[in-house]
């Protein structure tokens, strides 16, 4: 049983201002609560399953953080019609691709395989998502690999631990003050099997799910069959969530870190912004290609062409449902100390609050978020993985093809505007990131 | 998240890239239902390649895909770092092209190309350079403009070099500082040896003699119609690439003189243990290396099937026992690099500092088995049709497309290798992949190469043999 919510129908005429072509989708809902959303797409005999689940690293106990991506890593290690490591196996053998990926906000899970194997990925998703295989080695071996990870991605790479660092500068309350791996090790180690139990029955639940289904299908047919894999998992509680808010930041926060792993001095200035769904969050994203974005934005022109002060310069946001961050970061040229650095970089954050953008700067951003749109809408993944993130973080599907209209409408005075309120020093945390080791031993 | 399908581990290229600072990252009716088998793969049918020539020898390839309204265009010269003098130069050429030409400067160039929303790519790989530009259709004549101008006018501005070298050398301060490039520098190295056209790494050395000279130099040898391809993918059709191609390509000269071809010395690397230091390390690269063969080798597809079945995917042999069983890493993989004169193969893993050894083991131990024990029917059936079926996945969009017919003609291949591709995958038995194993690797050839902490590896790896310690 599965009750139709809304269909929406292909508008070939986009709105006259922009020509952005629409992402058509239908979508319904289960008795269960399981949100199934299908974009037919008969260009490629591709099609691309994604399961997210809202829950991440927000939801975690500040006693036990990395959790969710370490759930994530046991999604994978067997459930009862699919045991040990079935559900890889048959999914390799279909000709298929299949990864997950843990966010601040939620957990996404994509299988991409051939359009005629389409089943055996409903059977495998709706499998994990009615039970796991509840195994002390299998978890003793996630904890294993998840560790490995920490030190590949964070520990053993120059600059990695800037991150880890500049989260709990930034948050003192909101659990975003630790990072989707988790804030040490030994949370990850002591991580147990009962808490992986209490988690999925509290989580992994068809009423805390979408189902996206995107590529060469038939909707009448996949929706059959999307009823007898999912329509009779139980639904989990009812989640109230809240979470502790972040105070307001009143103050410049600065830290120094030593990394004798890290050759060139860096800095990273964090931001505090609002959430995806804020009215103002499209020009704050503007705002990053506007400073870094492409060979030439204001940073990389001013300081990596025109003074030779900096190796690389990187701007984006954190993509997060609560308030969150905006984050510049800048590695020093050689021969360089942050002090030849932040005076330029304040006078190019100064001058953009002054002058804002030009028109035509704004038009390159435009071209720019246009291209890119598009480029991720060339695959069955990217275009499923777009939907199940505007559902996620937005609350809403519809959102693919209404929020690209808040980003091209935007005018020059929305970015002068965003950038006047927010990119402000009492908002910024500093994590000043220096080579050698700290001296004062502290 | 599991590891990326496959970085190519001896990307030692470098260009342009930023260091990553940070990255973006009951009971029920179904109860004991057997899984729907995995259907057989289906016919792949690869998009028509619409082929075409000016008369200046200059191939053009047009692939027509107007799902999205974007347009990819890619020029490649045939070449590339194995005919590079001195060593760095085809590296530099492709870093410098976006630079500046007789008409733009480099600011002028930037603002130019992101005004249209596009990007402009140039890289050198082994045995080519490619310059490629993508954005959206509509300004698909300024885009291949762009890229003529690019291609047929460089300056190679002095002070633009000297920016270059300075950014290329602190890039290379960072990546010293990780164990897996300190391994692929190794790897490269020990593996093919002085005088060999694949022997190229641009390190400091190369970076501080390199010359404007040398740059031009290489850009008048190499860069001419007759050495070169074209290829357009998109929201295109074949009658508009001609037309850009002859506006923008076709007064290009080709110059009478034949191009000459590079020398292939067969000397052989010496096997061995080698350890590379990298203080404080907390992980390990362990890499086991040996030379392997041209993508035109016979064996090229079997062989591609066995790495696969070895190290190739998630379900890899070597995956399921160092990562899933033994938990020693976040992922163990291996590579076979066929390329256009000679080629490897590498088995990786970064794994923490006191299994360096047994890691080593376990992946010699499967170099062993995958040589001498049969390989099962539910096994072999598994690799194949993960890997005939997969490829359609290869054939999504445009650039992918485009890439694999960048491969074919920059590898040698036969015009109808991709076409085949699927069936010849399918047709490979499990006597032949015991075969290719048994041929082409060889326990006594094999490097060891591992990065890490001297203080805490040496004493590991002295109980396999002999340590040779090496610094590049």
């Amino acid at each position: 049983m599965w009750i139709a919510a809304m269909l929406l129908y292909v508008f070939s005429d986009a709105p006259a201002d922009t020509g952005l072509r629409r992402l058509p989708f239908e979508t319904h809902q289960l008795a269960n609560g399981l949100t199934v959303i299908l974009h037919e797409d008969h260009s490629t005999p591709i099609v691309t399953v994604n399961v997210v689940y809202r829950v991440g690293s927000r939801d975690e106990s500040p006693h036990r953080t990395g959790f969710a991506h370490l759930f994530e890593h046991f999604m994978f290690e067997g459930s009862p019609n699919a045991p040990g490591n079935t559900f890889d196996r048959l999914l390799q053998e279909a000709g298929g691709e299949n990864n997950a990926y843990t966010t601040l906000d939620y957990t996404s899970y994509f299988e991409t395989l051939p359009a005629h194997q389409l089943e055996l990925a409903l059977f495998l998703e709706a499998d994990r998502m009615r039970m796991l295989d509840f195994s002390e080695e299998n978890l003793a071996n996630q904890r294993a690999v998840v560790q490995e990870e920490y030190r590949q991605s964070y520990l053993n790479r120059p600059y990695g631990q800037a991150y880890l660092r500049i989260l709990p500068l930034a948050f003192r309350v909101h659990p975003y003050r630790w990072p989707t791996i988790g804030a040490t090790l030994e949370h990850i180690a002591q991580a147990t099997l009962e808490e992986v139990k209490e988690f999925f029955f509290r989580y992994y639940r068809p009423n805390n799910a979408a189902l996206i289904i995107a590529g060469d299908i038939d909707p009448k047919q996949v929706k059959e069959l999307v009823a007898r894999y999912f329509g009779d998992i139980p639904r989990g509680p009812e989640l109230v969530r809240s979470y502790p808010e972040e105070p307001p930041q009143e103050e410049e926060r600065i830290e120094t870190f030593y990394d004798p792993a890290s050759p060139l001095p860096a800095v990273l200035y964090a931001y505090k912004i609002p959430g995806v769904a804020h009215p103002d969050y499209p020009a704050l994203e503007f705002l990053t290609e506007a400073l870094a974005g492409g060979k030439s934005s204001r940073l990389y022109q001013r300081l990596v062409y025109e003074k030779q002060l900096a190796l690389n310069v990187g701007a984006y946001t954190l993509e997060t449902v609560d308030p969150g961050l905006l984050i510049l970061q800048v590695v020093a040229a050689p021969g360089k100390q942050l002090e030849d650095v932040l005076p330029a970089l304040e006078e190019e954050l100064e001058r953009l609050r002054r002058d804002g953008v030009t028109a035509e700067e704004l038009e390159k951003i435009r071209n720019r978020y246009e291209t890119q749109l598009y480029q991720g809408r060339q695959t069955t993944r990217g275009k499923a993985d777009e939907l199940a993130r505007a559902w996620a973080q937005l609350g809403d599907p519809e959102a693919v093809n209404s929020r690209p209209m808040d980003y091209l409408r935007l005018r020059p005075e929305d970015l002068q505007r965003v950038a006047q309120r927010y990119l402000v020093p009492q908002r910024r945390s500093v994590l000043r990131y220096l080579p050698g080791s700290d001296k004062a031993g502290e | 998240m599991k590891p990326a399908r496959w970085a190519a581990v001896l990307g030692l290229a470098l260009t342009g890239c930023v260091p990553p600072v940070l990255q973006r990252p009951e009971s029920s009716p179904m109860n004991a239902m057997r899984p729907p088998a995995p259907a057989p793969p289906r016919p792949v049918r690869l998009p028509e390649i619409h082929e075409d020539r000016l008369p200046n020898g200059l191939r053009l390839y047009t692939l027509t895909q107007p799902e999205q309204p974007l347009i990819y265009l890619n020029l490649s010269l045939l070449g590339g770092r194995s005919v590079e003098q001195p060593e760095g130069a085809a590296d530099l050429v492709a870093q410098l092209l976006p630079e500046g030409t007789q008409k733009r400067s480099a600011t002028e160039l930037a603002h130019d190309i992101e005004r249209l929303g596009a990007e402009l790519r140039a890289s050198a790989r082994p045995d080519a350079i490619s310059i490629s530009v993508s954005g959206l259709s509509r300004f698909a004549l300024e885009l291949a403009a762009i890229l003529a101008e690019v291609v047929l006018e460089p300056a190679f501005p002095e002070q633009e070099l000297e920016r270059v070298r300075m950014q290329r050398l602190g890039q290379l301060e960072i990546a010293r500082q990780q164990t897996s490039f300190l391994a692929s520098l190794a790897t490269t190295r020990l593996l093919f040896g002085s005088g060999h056209p694949y022997n190229r790494v641009t390190d400091e050395e190369a970076l501080r003699s390199l010359r404007r000279d040398h740059l031009v130099e290489y850009w008048r040898r190499w860069f001419r119609p007759d050495n070169a391809f074209l290829i357009v993918a998109g929201d295109v059709r074949p009658e508009q690439t001609r037309a850009l191609a002859e506006r923008f390509f076709g007064s290009w000269f080709a110059p009478p003189q034949p191009l000459p071809h590079p020398e292939l010395p067969r000397q052989e690397p010496r096997a061995g243990l080698y350890l590379i230091h990298r203080a404080g390390a907390v992980q390990s690269t362990v890499r086991v290396a040996q030379r392997g063969i041209a993508a035109s080798d016979p064996d090229y597809v079997p062989l591609q099937v066995m790495n696969t079945l070895l190290g190739g995917y998630f379900g890899s042999r070597l995956n399921m026992n160092l990562r899933e069983t033994k938990g020693y890493t976040y992922g163990a993989f291996s590579l076979l690099d066929a390329r256009r004169l000679d080629g490897l193969w590498v088995a990786s893993a970064e794994v923490r500092t006191e299994v360096t050894d047994s890691a080593l083991v376990e992946i010699l131990a499967e170099i062993r088995r995958i040589r001498e024990e049969p390989i099962s029917a539910e096994e072999h059936r598994n690799v194949i049709n993960y890997l005939a079926g997969s490829f359609v996945m290869d054939l999504e969009t445009p650039a992918q497309i485009a890439s694999l017919v960048q491969d074919q003609l920059i590898l040698g291949l036969p015009r109808d290798f991709f076409a085949q591709y699927r069936d010849r995958i399918l047709e490979v038995s499990r006597e032949e992949l015991l075969r290719v194993a048994r041929r082409h690797l060889d326990p006594n050839r094999l490097l060891l190469i591992v990065a890490g902490d001297r203080e805490r590896v040496r004493p590991l790896l002295e109980r396999l043999g002999t340590v040779e310690e090496v610094r590049f």
